[in-house]
């Protein structure tokens, strides 16, 4: 009669059913931790600029108090106009504070080398 | 408790303005800057977190790679380097050269301070994110040796003359007027897109060019406050020659420091010649001279040994330093929108807003805002006019999707806001970078645990 005999394959002699086991938890425990970690910091970096923004609507609002809510209500802003004799978008406004644009991609082309 | 970490800097290197080169080299003109922001290739371990937060894909390399950046397409907004676990990436720095001027009695050293600067540069002191210290600040600047001019008041001054220019658009295209007033309009259709993010206009110019007649014509605000501050405030409040003045842009922006470097920026000296207030064989002067991150603005405080928290909390604001609320909130992604709304509203309608926030219009965190803002116009009786608005909050979140919708509907929006940077200029690339926001691995590796 033959007797049965129990024998582990080959990869189980190397890692037993408890090895195994404990080889995954500690794996799925790892990638658990650092994962956590890692989408809580990013959702922390969202937090700095909220509280950044948050700083400056706060401003804001210590300006709407002192009745300074747009931009049209900054004295100095229309001084501007009024000593240099001008009116927004035009004249000497136009020539100190507007510009051009440079299509980029076709300055090679358009100076002729290629 | 976070920290912040020190961001390597260099000085410019010979022919960084590429002096010595012919006209243009690429799709840089003699004159611009070049190789801002350099990544460090001795730093770099290719973890390929820098290639994934390019709006403009200007960063080749893989995982494992040493990555590089392509000057060509690089829009020098420094999103790379504040998302640098590893701290590789480096800026270009005028630190050294605006110390030197602060030492000149006879130069008037301005600081041009922007309004994201106010919230962050108390961080490298160690005040929570966030903490708004205006008062603080401007005291501090003041004992290390500068006048403050703020960027809150050519902010201000931006929304008059882009929120005019809107009003004319919409004079023009939607009311039907004509003549000479309106003449430039009718060459600048809708839909109006913002240019005071200067990452996002040179995206602009290099990608999608087509849009430039689309785009404000109005400067930023800090190029702006170049200008004005060279004729208009050195005559009638500082009372000093032009020549004499030495303006610094402190902004939360490293694409301000190639900004500044564009040749046309020198509407001061231009003026001033043609005018005969200084001679005319005067060397050219741009309007900015210099551009300081808030990290650097923090270092330069450290070399005074100045800690802005222990300035005293009040102070009287000058002339060049009174700003509105709509001036502050541009360093807010859907804030420059949200300015030029209420002033905007203010003309075509002939009476103030009476809830002036306009929530609807705020980025947060989201990558696409759009809304519509019932205007009643003055001049049809008040009859409501909808202005149909969007806002881009971060370049490689939202723009690509909304240039789509343009392309499938030209009528969709009035009036889009850009912001490079998602969050706005809070979250720039200039901005303190913090061991709990986007640089996670520095310093303690692998997990981070300093919090």
């Amino acid at each position: 009669m033959r007797k049965y005999e129990y024998t582990e394959r080959q990869t189980m002699a190397m890692l037993g059913r408890r090895g195994f086991l404990k080889v995954t938890g500690v794996t799925a425990l790892a990638i658990g931790i650092t994962g956590y970690a890692v989408v809580d910091l990013l959702q922390r970096r969202t937090d700095v600029i909220k509280a950044r923004q948050r700083g400056l609507y706060k401003d804001d609002k210590l300006c709407q108090e002192q009745n300074l809510t747009n931009s049209h209500q900054n004295p100095s802003v229309m001084r501007f106009y009024a000593d240099m004799h001008t009116e927004p978008v035009e004249g000497l406004a136009h020539d100190l504070l507007h510009t051009s644009y440079y299509p980029r991609s076709q300055l090679a082309i358009l100076r002729g080398e290629h | 408790m976070s920290k912040t970490i020190l961001v390597n800097t260099f000085a410019p290197p010979p022919n960084a303005h590429g002096e010595n080169g012919p006209e243009y080299v690429g799709n840089l003109r003699k004159g611009e800057l070049r190789g801002i922001i350099k990544i460090n290739e001795s730093n770099c371990v290719g973890c390929d977190t820098c290639r994934k937060v390019c709006p403009v894909h200007a960063i080749s390399g893989g995982l494992g790679v040493i990555h590089s950046i392509r000057e060509d397409a690089c829009v020098a907004c420094g999103q790379c380097l504040v998302a640098c676990p590893f701290n590789a990436i480096e800026q270009m720095s005028f630190v050294d050269e605006v110390m030197k001027k602060l030492d000149d009695p006879n130069t008037l050293v301005v600081s041009h301070p922007s309004p994201a600067v106010r919230v962050s540069v108390g961080e490298e002191f160690g005040a929570k994110a966030g903490e708004l210290i205006t008062e603080q600040f401007v005291n501090a600047l003041e004992k290390a040796g500068f006048v403050c001019y703020d960027v809150n008041q050519t902010a201000d001054q931006t929304i008059i003359e882009e929120g005019m220019e809107f009003v004319k658009k919409i004079q023009y295209w939607v009311l039907g007027h004509r003549g000479p007033e309106v003449a430039e309009a009718a060459e600048h259709p809708f839909p109006h897109f913002t240019s005071c993010c200067p990452a996002w206009v040179k995206n602009c110019e290099t990608y999608h060019a087509g849009l430039l007649p689309h785009l404000s014509t109005a400067k930023s605000p800090v190029q702006m406050g170049g200008p004005i501050a060279k004729t208009w405030a050195a005559k009638y409040v500082w009372n000093k020659d032009p020549r004499d003045i030495y303006m610094v842009a402190t902004t939360p922006c490293t694409a301000k420091i190639f900004e500044a470097s564009r040749p046309e920026m020198n509407d001061a000296w231009k003026h001033l010649v043609k005018t005969g207030a200084i001679p005319a064989d005067t060397p050219s002067f741009p309007d900015i001279d210099a551009v300081v991150t808030a990290r650097e603005i923090a270092e330069i405080f450290r070399r005074k040994g100045i800690n802005p928290l222990e300035m005293p909390k009040t102070r009287e604001r000058g002339t060049m330093e009174i700003y509105t609320g709509a001036g502050t909130i541009f360093g807010n992604s859907g804030g420059v929108m949200e300015a030029a709304l209420r002033t905007a509203y203010f003309v075509l309608s002939g009476e103030e807003l009476k809830d002036p926030d306009i929530k609807i219009v705020r980025g947060h965190t989201d990558a696409i805002v759009e809304a519509t803002i019932p205007v009643p116009i003055k001049e049809l009786g008040g009859k409501i006019f909808e202005v149909r608005v969007c806002v881009v909050n971060g370049a490689l979140q939202g723009l690509d999707t909304v240039l789509r919708r343009i392309e499938e509907d030209k009528n969709r929006y009035h009036f889009i806001e850009v912001m490079n940077c998602p969050g706005g200029c809070v979250n720039g690339g200039g901005q303190p970078v913090r061991t709990d926001s986007a640089a996670w691995l520095n310093p303690t590796l692998p997990i981070p645990m300093q919090i």
